[in-house]
């Protein structure tokens, strides 16, 4: 079956089978910056944004995105560029797998909560498993992001 | 990738409950995270979006969240946060991340009738009917005491708003784990609700113990601690993979008695 959906602001339709997940759908057409880790909505790594709020794409079916807009950090440039440079700067950024779910997740808490603190951050990314970087750096840096948006 | 032989993308309610009934291996989509699980091909998957199912209507009395609503839109909603101090809330936000509440659905949750759920525990102390597209409204406590699969489309739950304190408490190794136990435990118009989950059995109300405390004039801090005892000798707690059924009964004794103090402001 076929699917049109806007990605990324722009207009794709695309094959897919009723049980592909949005995450496979993506992938094969290559855009990786949406990571399969655990495949079974548990690490995070997969996030997009659909119609600006996060989800897994390995949980979502590709065919519930017909006329949805998703968003990846391609499409994104600017503010990940923002979020990419608190990263920098508080140390956040390490093997990098987990950081375009991460960095999807605090663009959405900005739309959301830009005012949110410490604690809320964390609980906000409850859900995005980091194998590196101990998540105190990656609060910070999303202090820093939301503190230099406001 | 699941293996789905037929999607049915329907325009109304009456077509999804007609391929429902016509059907016997018939599956409703809710947000699919937990049909996604599974590793059996399904032969027929009727999509529930798109059915105006996704709305939260508030009223003076009561709150109706359609079964399409994300829990996470649940849990946000200003009403819900309102509902025995934000217990609800609280509860739901405790079920894995945001992104993925933000797909798993009220309707799911309920119609699997999950043994580990954080959210029937909750919901029992508050006054809730299921609204089904068939069978009409039916309460809460009987859907979850009934046997078998119920072959029907959960619309909407209803909850009654009534003066509530309430506390819950998940017990789990990490934030992203599956309750070992999970206890919920409220005071509604001067009168006790306890329930306990993941027993590791389903939700279910400890009324011998709640109707106990009723009759409990001046309750102290060893009323509380004797609840405990009391919930862990009438509700049947067991072992499985994530906990024995003695450090169940522990945890139950404990955060029923630490509750009961909570709500009761003693
Ligand atoms: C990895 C993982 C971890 C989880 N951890 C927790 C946890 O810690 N705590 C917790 O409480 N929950 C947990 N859950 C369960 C989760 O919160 C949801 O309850 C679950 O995903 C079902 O919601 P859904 O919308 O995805 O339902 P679906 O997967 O779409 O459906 C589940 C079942 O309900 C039926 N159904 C769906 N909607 C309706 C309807 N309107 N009418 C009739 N039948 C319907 C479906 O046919 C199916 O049988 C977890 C789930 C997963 C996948
Ligand atoms: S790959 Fe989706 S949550 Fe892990
Ligand atoms: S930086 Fe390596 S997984 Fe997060």
């Amino acid at each position: 079956m076929k699917i049109k959906f806007m990605l990324n602001d722009r207009s794709q339709t695309w094959h897919t089978e009723p049980g592909e997940s949005l995450l496979d759908l993506l992938r094969r057409h290559h855009v990786v910056s949406v990571k399969k880790g655990c495949d079974g909505s548990t690490c995070g790594v997969c996030t997009v944004l659909m119609n600006q709020k996060p989800v897994l794409a390995c949980t979502v079916l590709a065919v519930r995105c017909a006329g949805e807009h998703i968003h990846t950090v391609e499409g994104l440039a600017d503010e990940v560029e923002k979020i990419s440079e608190a990263f920098g700067i508080e140390g956040a950024d390490q093997c990098g797998f987990c950081n375009p779910g991460i960095a999807l997740a605090l663009y959405a808490l900005k739309a959301e909560h830009p005012e949110a603190d410490a604690a809320e951050i964390k609980q906000y990314l409850e859900g995005h498993l980091c194998r590196c970087s101990g998540y105190q750096s990656q609060v910070k840096a999303a202090l820093r992001y939301l503190g230099e948006a406001s | 990738m699941i293996h789905i032989e037929q999607y049915h993308k329907v325009d109304s309610l009456e077509e999804a409950y007609r391929l429902l009934q016509k059907y016997e291996t018939a599956v409703l989509l809710g947000g699919g995270a937990w049909i996604r699980t599974g590793s059996k091909p399904l032969e027929h998957v009727i999509d529930l979006k798109g059915l105006g199912l996704d709305t939260i209507i508030e009223t003076k009395d009561s709150l109706s969240i359609g079964a399409m609503v994300s829990l996470r839109a649940m849990e946000t909603h200003a009403g819900i946060r309102q509902l025995g101090g934000g217990f609800l809330s609280e509860a739901l936000s405790q079920i894995l991340g945001v992104a993925f509440r933000n797909t798993a659905t009220v309707g799911g949750s309920i119609m699997g009738k999950f043994s580990f759920s954080d959210l029937l525990t909750p919901l029992l102390m508050l006054d809730v009917t299921l609204q089904f597209y068939d069978a009409g409204p039916m309460r809460l406590t009987t859907f979850l005491a009934q046997r078998g699969r119920l072959k029907d489309i959960l619309q909407a739950i209803t909850i009654e708003k009534k003066a509530c304190r309430a506390m819950f408490k998940k017990v789990a190794n990490t934030a992203l784990d599956f309750s070992i136990v999970n206890v919920a435990v409220a005071i509604v118009e001067g009168r006790y609700r306890i329930a306990v989950g993941a027993r590791p059995g389903t939700a279910i109300l400890a009324e011998s113990v709640m109707a106990w405390l009723d009759t409990v004039e001046s309750p102290t801090e060893a009323t509380w601690k004797e609840a405990g005892e009391k919930v862990v000798e009438t509700i049947k707690l067991g072992t499985n993979q994530r906990a024995h059924e003695s450090y169940r009964q522990q945890l139950v004794k404990t955060y029923v008695a630490r509750g009961l103090k909570e709500v009761s402001g003693s």
